[in-house]
């Protein structure tokens, strides 16, 4: 029997971060420790992510091994993307919907063979999986505990990669996955992230994380890479417009009302959904909802500087943005009414802008469409004057390269 | 496609063949597939030992509702009432369940004289509580949300019929529907006997015993359509449940439909999210944009139609009805008349071990913990005294309905238990009926998997889904597709897994293609 613990999980990488970790800022994610930051604050740790090389514990994910005859079938049923269209070796970024085209979750797809796949979710998804695998031919294994995960990101994370693995990463493409070594120990390299910029993620086993950590912290250390935290994640994924769930929209499975749902569409992940496969949970939905347009969208704010500097230089401040990202709830208005709300923000140091991720009814998420923030300045609410981007705000051709 | 027919449906039971007459009567080129060799149903009978045949499912034809007759024009075979239509057997002298609520009055005398007094009100009441449900079958379910005004004007004619119970009628209603059996038959009578026969017919072939909650609904259910007073018997035709089978057969031939049997279906194909035929286990694809399955709702939504067509919700609410069979039959090869008991009047429809509401409780009991019970309810009927072409001359079939044998045994397995339930129920009736056993040379036990191999009954199941109160109505097969069309458009559905449940033959057949449900 599984015990459950009544303290958080601690990761297979804990006995190395939690000697990081100055101010014990550990937060909660998916049941684990996991460092918000390890530093007093997170702006090197950003950097890193920018400008060298920055290593993230990212193993509280949710990951399933899914085989068997019937995976691609299984995937494919559930999932919004074509599985089927996918070379062994690729990567798919897809959501999950339910029968009404709400999404339930996102994550990744790796096929790791012709009749094997890892899922990653930011949910678990488990009992989902074996309620759709009905009738099908199909093993489901969550594995994880089993398999711990690094995210490595940044500019330089491929030199770190190359200097430390068995394999040159050189010629892995963007969103593949190859089998590598580090340190004695098999490993999967994927070519993904969740930063916006060029990154990789490594799946490690959990008995063998602690080799893994070490080694790339040794040999990482000439490239300037520097464990970073959620903190710096959450500017970077801004920065990168990534959607995310709990944070930018609610699972379909947790929403009290509809109204708290989104779709694909209305999250402006159109891309992955796929009209050229079978049958799929929500497909009926989606296809309606292509066909009228979403009432939604999720887009990019830029908040105007001037105005945003006006509205402090009133009342005697110099403007004070925010450092660490927000998550929460902010009314954008136009003309005098509200039109959406912004779900995430933060000020972006590469860019030197304040950005905001938002949810604008139609038809006010055309880009360059003017709009207001709310903005709260010495316990008064009030509106800045914004414009909506498309997404996302930062996207260098290294990415891909 | 090497052919195509306006419409397809699967099973040649009787609401399979109600379904094609009707479309066929319309106009539409209808094709009704078979998968056992003759068509019926669970009317079907079988040669059980050379020369020995029987209905091992089917007493008596069930209830035809005045609708399904006037829609099939359906030619029936002269009726035949038997009196008294059960023996009820047990220590003590037998107890004679009889027609006329005089005479039974005067039957009970011996075992109560209160319960002689109840009776005529008794069955006064249950046929009027019987004769609402009856109205209910008649119609589609109502439609939990989204009713049209047509729909609501059919609502306003239910619930002007339901004030006219009158007001002691409505509370007894809405306190009957969700009751206990036992609790039902303890309001009325004392007499053990009386109790146990009428709770033995009220839970027969549910999976529940009568102190469960809902079985008297179960035991309203089987009340439609009869004449006050009557219990334990439906309709009885000259030939037999097979009689039923040949008319609804000519009928539907005569309006054109083409029935074909040993015809297995594989796959429904699909097209553009769209019914477009069937695939058969021989390979043939047949075209056709309707395909009415009167098939259990598991058979025909996931295996035939197949999960990847239905969303998650769907899948998991028909993965959850409930089917669960209890019951056996024992198929007898007799060498003579065998001896019962002297009662007034005719030979018995049946004869029934269930002589006390604790005793069928107790057998129930052992089928939840997943055994078969040690001291089963059983009916014994003997149709070969109403049809003597079912054994060679001088010769006798009886069947042996025997209850609670589940599906799933927890501590054995099917393939070593037939014997001992043989068994088991032999010495019961022998101890009822003495040298019972001697005029036995040929046995079969039909166990719930036989059941579910022969006659295409999911875990052995007549109902196609548990006639309890959850399972029936709006929420008949699953919430939200009670009104004979699934959400793949082009697959109907209809059989006694659908809205009314088994007993009332053809009824859902008739509903699955009234106007506004198949677009016809």
């Amino acid at each position: 029997m599984t015990r459950i613990p009544h303290t958080l999980q601690l990761t297979p990488f804990h006995p190395r971060t939690a000697p990081l970790i100055r101010g014990h800022t550990w937060r909660r994610w998916s049941g684990h420790a996991a460092a918000s930051v390890y530093d007093w604050t997170h702006e090197h740790e950003y950097a890193a992510i920018r400008n060298a090389a920055a290593l993230l514990d990212v193993s509280p994910l949710h990951k399933y091994r899914i085989s068997g005859r019937d995976a691609t079938r299984l995937l494919d049923r559930v999932v919004t993307r074509n599985v089927a269209k996918a070379a062994i070796g690729q990567v798919l970024y897809t959501g999950w919907c339910d029968a009404a085209g709400k999404l339930i979750d996102d994550g990744t797809i790796s096929r790791l063979g012709e009749q094997e796949y890892r899922l990653t979710s930011a949910e678990p998804n488990l009992r989902w999986l074996h309620r759709n695998a009905f009738g099908l031919q199909v093993a489901i294994e969550e594995v994880s505990q089993a398999l711990g995960a690094l995210a490595l990101q940044g500019p330089l994370s491929r030199a770190v990669l190359n200097a430390v693995a068995e394999r040159p990463v050189d010629g892995l493409k963007y969103f593949r996955v190859m089998d590598n070594r580090i340190a004695g120990t098999d490993i999967q390299v994927s070519r993904t992230g969740y930063t916006g910029d060029l990154g990789y993620e490594l799946w490690i086993p959990a008995a063998a994380a602690l080799p893994v950590w070490d080694a790339l912290v040794a040999r990482g250390a000439d490239y300037g890479l520097t464990p970073a935290g959620i903190w710096a994640l959450d500017v970077a994924r801004i920065e990168a417009g990534l959607v995310m769930l709990d944070v930018d929209y609610q699972s379909a499975h947790r929403a009290m009302i509809e109204a708290q749902m989104s779709t694909p569409f209305e999250l402006a992940l159109d891309w992955t959904v796929s009209f050229d496969k079978g049958p799929y949970n929500g497909r009926r939905a989606l296809q309606a909802e292509r066909e009228r347009g979403p009432a939604w969208r999720f887009v990019g704010i830029e908040v105007n500087w001037d105005s945003f500097e006006a509205l402090h230089t009133t009342v005697d401040l110099a403007p004070a943005v925010p450092a660490v990202a927000w998550r929460a709830s902010v009314p954008v208005y136009r003309a005098g009414s509200q039109v959406g709300y912004a779900s995430s923000g933060c000020w972006s140091p590469l860019l030197k802008k304040y950005l905001a991720l938002a949810h604008l009814s139609a038809p006010h998420f055309d880009p360059d469409t003017p709009v207001e923030l709310e903005v709260t300045v010495e316990h008064q609410r009030l509106r800045a004057a914004a414009v909506v981007r498309k997404l996302p705000f930062y996207d260098p051709p290294r990415k891909r390269a | 496609m090497s052919r195509a027919y306006d419409a397809i449906v699967l099973g040649a039971g009787a609401d399979g063949l109600v379904a094609a007459t009707v479309l066929a009567r319309k106009g539409r080129r209808v094709l009704v597939l078979e998968e056992a060799p003759e068509p019926g149903g669970t009317l079907r009978e079988i040669e059980f030992a050379p020369g020995f045949r029987a209905a091992p499912l089917a007493a008596d034809a069930g209830y035809l509702t005045r609708d399904v007759l006037r829609a099939t024009g359906l030619a029936l075979p002269a009726a035949v009432s038997v009196d008294p239509t059960v023996v009820a057997l047990g220590e003590g002298p037998p107890l004679a369940l009889l027609r006329s609520p005089g005479p039974m009055a005067a039957a009970l005398l011996p075992h109560s004289a209160a319960d002689a007094r109840a009776w005529p009100a008794f069955a006064a009441r249950m046929a009027a509580l019987a004769g609402f449900l009856e109205e209910l079958c008649r119609r589609a379910p109502p439609r939990v949300a989204g009713a049209t005004l047509r729909e609501r004007l059919g609502l306003g004619q239910l619930a002007l019929l339901y004030r006219g119970l009158g007001r002691a009628g409505m509370v007894e209603l809405l306190r009957a529907l969700p009751m206990p059996l036992a609790d039902l038959l303890d309001d009325s009578f004392e007499s053990e006997r009386l109790k146990g026969a009428l709770a033995g017919i009220g839970v027969m072939d549910v999976a529940r015993g009568p102190m469960a909650g809902g079985t008297a609904l179960n035991f309203l259910y089987r009340q439609i359509g009869i004449a006050p007073g009557v219990f334990g018997e439906r309709l009885r035709l000259q030939g037999g449940p097979q009689a039923l089978t040949a008319a609804l057969v000519a009928a539907a031939r005569a309006a054109g439909a083409v029935i074909e049997t040993g015809v297995a279906v594989e796959r429904l194909l699909v097209k553009d999210e769209r019914i477009a035929g069937v695939r058969t286990g021989a390979g043939e694809e047949v075209g056709s944009s309707i395909v009415i399955s009167s098939l259990d709702p598991w058979r025909s939504l996931l295996e035939l139609l197949g999960p990847e067509h239905l969303d998650t919700e769907f899948i998991d609410a028909v993965r959850n009805i409930r089917f669960r069979g209890v019951s056996s039959r024992l198929l007898l090869a007799l060498d003579g008349l065998p001896p019962l008991p002297e009662v007034a009047g005719g030979p018995a429809g049946a004869w029934l071990i269930a002589p006390s509401l604790r005793y069928v409780e107790r057998a129930a009991d052992a089928a939840k913990y997943g055994r078969c019970a040690a001291e089963p309810m059983i009916k014994l009927r003997i149709p070969s005294l109403w049809q003597p072409e079912l054994a060679p001359p001088g010769r006798q079939v009886a069947v042996l309905h025997i209850q609670y044998t589940p599906y799933a045994l927890r501590e054995s397995d099917w393939s070593l238990a037939r014997d001992a339930v043989a068994d088991t129920a032999l010495a019961r009736v022998e101890r009822h009926l003495p040298g019972f056993t001697a005029r036995v040379r040929e046995r079969v036990l039909l166990a719930p998997p036989d059941l579910e191999s022969r006659f295409g009954l999911r875990e052995g199941a007549l109902s196609q889904g548990e006639m309890m109160l959850d399972q029936l109505l709006f929420m008949r097969p699953v919430p939200g597709c009670s009104r004979y069309a699934t959400p793949v458009p082009g697959l109907f559905l209809c059989g006694a897994g659908t809205h009314p449940g088994h007993g009332l033959a053809g009824q859902s057949g008739l509903l699955a293609v009234k106007k506004g449900t198949v677009p016809f």
